[in-house]
C-alpha cells in the first residue's frame, strides 16, 4: 500500500460526550485501559502498510498532539512521509463538526499535493477496530473505481438506534454503488457506510478545490451521493469487528464489549497490533485483599479492593474495601476505603474519598470530570 | 572539540553460567526480570536518570538478543545524535583481534571509542545487578575528592564477604587496602563493580596492564590493586539502598519475590526514578471471572483464569482454569494450560505447560537424579520447552 496515504479526520463533538470532550478531541479520549480512540484507526493504517498519515484536527487538539507526538510509537517518525498534524482550516466558521466537510479537508490540500502517493485512505477517528485495508485497496485499484466506500452489513434483527445521520449504500452485483442515502424510516439497504473511503487523490483534490470555488458544502457522504450516478464508486464489505463511538453510551459499550474473549483476541492481535504511547509503568500489583473478576487492567495499578466487569487504566489505585463494578476508571485515579462505584466513568486523576457511593445505571452513567475530588 | 564530561561503559559480556538454562540462548544482562524488564534495564535506566547520555555496552557472549533488545536505545531515551547507546562487541583489528580477555581488557580494546568523547571521567558498570543508583552523585563525590578512582561499595553480610572485592578505608574514605575475593575478609565493605576513573589515569593503567603478560586483565584482580600499590588517590563511595546480584538461579528467584513485599526494597512504582524497558506492544492484562490473584505482579498481555499467589507474571502469559501458580516467576509468553499446579518455579520464555501437570510439588525420588539440577527447591524450565500433559516435575529439577 505504498501508493496510498492516510488521512484521519479527528472530528469535533458538540454534544453527546459531556466533559469527556470538553478539553480534548474525541480522537484523544482514553479507551480500553491504555489506549486513545485514534490508536485503532491509526494502527490499522500503519499495519496496512501506509507510511504517510495526515491527521486533520479540529478544536482542542492539544492532548491529541501530546499523544501522537512525532508518531514514533506507530513507526511514523520518518524522513520520508511519516505523521503530520494538520491544524483546522482557518476560514472555517464552525470548527467542531463531526462530519468530514469539504471545507475541513481544505487544510490538507498542501499535504495532499506534496505527497507522492496516488490514493487516499480517509477515515474519521471514532472507530474501534483492527482493519487491514490491503484487500480493499487492491480491489479499488483493479476496478478502476474513483471511490471505494467500506461498509458493514446490518443484521436483519439488529439494533436500529443510532442510525440517524448514517448513510446506507445500494450496490449492484459487481459491487458498484448505485445509491448513497441517509437513513430514513423507509430505508431498505442493510449496507451501512463506515465512512472509510479509498479515493483517487487527484479526484479528492479536485473536489476540495471545486468546493472552495463553487461554494459546494457538505460531508463527503453527501458529496459522493450527488455524484454516484455518474462515477464509478464501489462498495467493500468489512466483516471485522467495528465499534463506532458517537455518544457516552456507545463509548461505554465499546469498552465493555472488549471484555469478551473473542472480540478482545481479534481487536488487539489480528490482523496487527494496536500501538499507543508508552508510559513506562511498572507491572500492576495485586495485594492480599484483591478480588478481580472479568476486568481489563493496565500497568502501574495497585489493586487491594474489589473490581468486577470494569476497565482500569494505568496507575489506578483501588484500596482495600473499595468496590468497583461495571465502571471505567481512567489513568491515575484513586478509589479509597469503602468507596463504592457502580456504572461510573471516572476521567483521569479523580480521587474518590472513603465511604463515597456513586451509582449510575446502564442507561445513565455517572461521569466524573478529570481531576475531581469526590 | 566536542566532549562529554562523563561517559558510562557497561560490562555485559558475562556468560552467566550459574543461571543454568536461562543463559543458554541469551547473555546474562538480557535475562528477564520483574515481569517486564531485563537485567540491563537497571543500569541503562540509572544512566538516563543520572543524566549520563553516552553509554557503551560491551557484549561478547550470545549477543544477538541483547543487541536487538537495545537497538537504537530509544526506550531509555538514549537515541542521541552526539552520544547515546553503542553496542561494542570485540572486533577484528588491522593486525589481530581477540575476544575480551577480562574486564580491563574489554575496556582497553575500546579505548578509541572512549577517546571519541574525550571524557574527563569514565564510569564502569556491570550488567548483572538490580539496583537504583544516582551515578551523578558518585561522580560528584569523585570530583570533590580529586580522586583517581572511586569504587562504589556496600556493606554485605560477613559470611558472604569472601565472594566480593573487599576494601578497607581511612576516616576520609580513602581506600587503604583492597582484596579481591579474600578467604579471610578484613571488612565487609564490598565492591559493587561500579567504578569512576579519571580517564587520563585509567588510560595509563590499561596500557600498562595490557603490557603485563602475567596479568589476567581484570579490574578487581589487577588494575585496582596495581593503582593502589602505586599510591593513587582511591576512594570508597558508600551506597545505601537495595542492591542485588542476580547471578544465580536462587538470587534471581529471590529478587523477583522481593518485589512482592508490601514495601519492596526495589520500588518500581517510583515515578521520579522510572525503570525503562522496551515496550512489548501488548493490550492490558485480563483477569477472568473465577481467577484469584494475591500478592502478585501481573503485566500487559497476560490472561489469567486460574489462581496466582505470590508470583511474578510477565507479559503475554496465559494461565488456564483451575491452575494454581505459587511462589513462581513466569517469563514472557509462557502458557500454562488448565488444571496444573506450579510451585517455586522459574519458567523460561514461550514455554508451554500442558494440562494436568504438576511442577515443583513432589520431592525428587532417590535414585532418579536428573542430569541438571537446581538448588533450594527451585524448578527451572528453560525457554521454548513443552511440558507434556500430565507431567510431574519434582523440586530442584532443571529442564532444558
Amino acid at each position: 500500500m505504498k501508493d496510498a496515504l492516510g488521512i484521519i479526520f479527528a472530528e469535533g463533538t458538540d454534544t453527546g460526550f459531556g466533559s469527556l470532550t470538553s478539553k480534548r478531541s474525541l480522537a484523544a479520549v482514553p479507551i480500553a485501559s491504555r489506549y486513545r480512540i485514534i490508536d485503532f484507526i491509526l494502527s490499522s493504517m500503519v499495519n496496512s502498510g501506509i507510511t504517510n498519515v495526515g491527521i486533520i484536527t479540529q478544536r482542542n487538539y492539544k492532548s491529541l498532539m501530546d499523544h501522537v507526538g512525532t508518531g514514533k510509537e506507530w513507526d511514523l517518525n520518518r524522513k520520508i512521509g511519516g505523521l503530520l498534524l494538520i491544524p483546522p482550516t482557518p476560514s472555517r466558521d464552525i470548527i467542531g463538526s463531526d462530519k468530514v466537510d469539504l471545507l475541513d479537508l481544505a487544510g490538507a490540500l498542501g499535504f495532499l499535493e506534496r505527497s507522492p502517493q496516488k490514493y487516499v485512505v480517509l477515515s474519521k477517528s471514532h472507530l474501534i477496530c483492527n482493519l487491514n485495508f490491503t484487500d480493499a485497496f487492491e480491489k479499488h485499484v483493479n476496478s478502476n473505481a474513483i471511490v471505494t466506500i467500506l461498509y458493514q452489513e446490518l443484521e436483519p434483527e439488529g439494533e436500529i438506534s443510532g442510525l440517524k445521520n448514517r448513510y446506507f449504500l445500494t450496490t449492484d452485483e459487481n459491487d458498484k454503488i448505485t445509491q448513497i442515502k441517509a437513513y430514513s424510516s423507509t430505508n431498505e439497504s442493510n449496507k451501512i457506510s463506515l465512512d472509510i473511503y479509498i479515493i483517487n487523490k487527484d479526484f479528492l483534490i479536485y473536489l476540495i478545490r471545486d468546493g472552495l470555488a463553487s461554494g459546494e458544502r457538505g460531508s463527503l457522504s453527501e458529496v459522493f451521493a450527488r455524484r454516484v450516478e455518474h462515477m464509478k464508486m464501489i462498495g467493500y464489505v468489512a466483516r471485522d469487528f467495528v465499534a463506532r463511538i458517537d455518544s457516552i453510551k456507545t463509548f461505554y459499550q465499546a469498552n465493555m464489549v472488549i471484555l469478551q474473549k473473542e472480540i478482545r483476541e481479534k481487536l488487539f492481535f489480528e490482523p496487527g497490533r494496536i500501538y499507543t504511547k508508552v508510559k513506562d509503568e511498572a507491572p500492576s500489583k495485586y495485594m492480599k485483599s484483591a478480588v478481580v473478576k472479568n476486568s481489563l487492567i493496565a500497568d502501574g495499578c495497585v489493586i487491594d479492593g474489589y473490581v468486577e466487569n470494569s476497565i482500569i487504566f494505568r496507575g489506578v489505585k483501588v484500596v482495600k474495601g473499595a468496590r468497583v463494578t461495571n465502571s471505567i476508571i481512567m489513568q491515575g485515579s484513586e478509589i479509597q476505603e469503602n468507596a463504592t462505584l457502580e456504572h461510573v466513568i471516572l476521567d483521569k486523576e479523580v480521587i474518590i474519598r472513603q465511604d463515597i457511593r456513586l451509582t449510575g445505571q446502564k442507561s445513565y452513567l455517572v461521569l466524573i470530570d478529570k481531576g475531581a475530588i469526590v | 572539540m566536542r566532549k562529554k564530561e562523563c561517559i558510562a561503559l557497561i560490562l555485559a559480556g558475562g556468560q552467566g553460567s550459574r543461571l543454568g538454562v536461562l543463559t543458554k540462548k541469551v547473555a546474562k544482562p538480557a535475562v528477564n526480570f520483574g515481569g517486564k524488564y531485563r537485567i540491563i534495564d537497571f543500569p541503562l535506566s540509572n544512566c538516563t536518570n543520572s543524566n549520563i547520555d553516552t553509554v557503551g555496552v560491551l557484549t561478547q557472549y550470545q549477543p544477538l538478543e541483547l543487541n536487538s533488545y537495545i537497538g537504537s536505545g530509544q526506550p531509555w531515551d538514549l537515541d542521541r545524535s552526539f552520544g547515546g547507546v553503542y553496542l561494542l562487541p570485540p572486533y577484528m583489528k588491522a593486525e589481530a583481534g581477540t575476544w575480551y580477555k577480562g574486564t580491563a581488557n574489554a575496556i582497553y580494546q575500546n579505548m578509541n571509542f572512549i577517546q571519541m568523547f574525550n571524557p574527563d571521567y569514565v564510569l564502569i558498570l556491570s550488567g548483572d545487578h538490580i539496583y537504583k543508583m544516582n551515578y551523578a552523585k558518585m561522580v560528584d563525590f569523585h570530583i570533590e575528592n580529586n580522586a583517581d578512582a572511586t569504587i562504589s561499595c556496600i556493606k554485605v553480610p560477613w559470611d558472604q564477604a569472601s565472594r566480593f572485592g573487599i576494601m578497607k578505608t581511612d576516616k576520609t574514605l580513602r581506600i587503604t587496602e583492597f582484596f579481591e575475593k579474600p578467604k579471610n575478609p578484613v571488612s565487609n565493605m564490598a565492591s559493587m563493580g561500579v567504578y569512576v576513573f579519571k580517564w587520563e589515569v585509567l588510560k595509563e593503567y590499561l596500557i600498562k596492564d595490557e603490557e603485563d603478560p602475567r596479568s589476567s586483565n581484570d579490574f578487581g584482580k589487577n588494575v585496582i590493586p596495581t593503582m593502589l600499590h602505586d599510591g593513587k588517590r582511591m576512594f570508597a563511595y558508600n551506597f545505601k539502598g537495595y542492591w542485588k546480584d542476580v547471578g544465580t538461579v536462587y538470587s534471581l528467584w529471590e529478587a523477583n519475590m522481593e518485589l512482592l513485599h508490601k514495601k519492596p526494597g526495589m520500588n518500581l512504582f517510583d515515578r521520579s526514578w522510572r525503570i525503562y524497558s522496551k515496550n512489548a506492544i501488548q493490550p492490558p492484562h485480563y483477569t477472568a471471572d473465577g481467577a484469584v490473584i494475591k500478592d502478585s505482579m501481573i503485566t500487559e498481555g497476560s490472561v489469567i483464569y486460574g489462581k496466582v499467589k505470590n508470583s511474578v507474571i510477565s507479559s503475554g502469559v496465559k494461565i488456564g482454569k483451575n491452575t494454581v501458580i505459587e511462589d513462581s516467576v513466569l517469563f514472557p509468553s509462557v502458557v500454562v494450560e488448565d488444571n496444573c499446579v506450579i510451585k517455586k518455579a522459574i519458567i523460561g520464555e514461550r514455554s508451554v505447560v500442558r494440562q494436568n501437570s504438576r511442577i515443583g510439588v513432589e520431592d525428587m525420588i532417590e535414585g532418579q537424579i536428573p542430569s541438571k539440577m537446581c538448588s533450594d527447591g527451585i524448578v527451572l524450565i528453560g525457554s521454548d520447552i513443552v511440558v507434556k500433559s500430565g507431567s510431574d516435575i519434582a523440586k530442584n529439577v532443571m529442564v532444558e
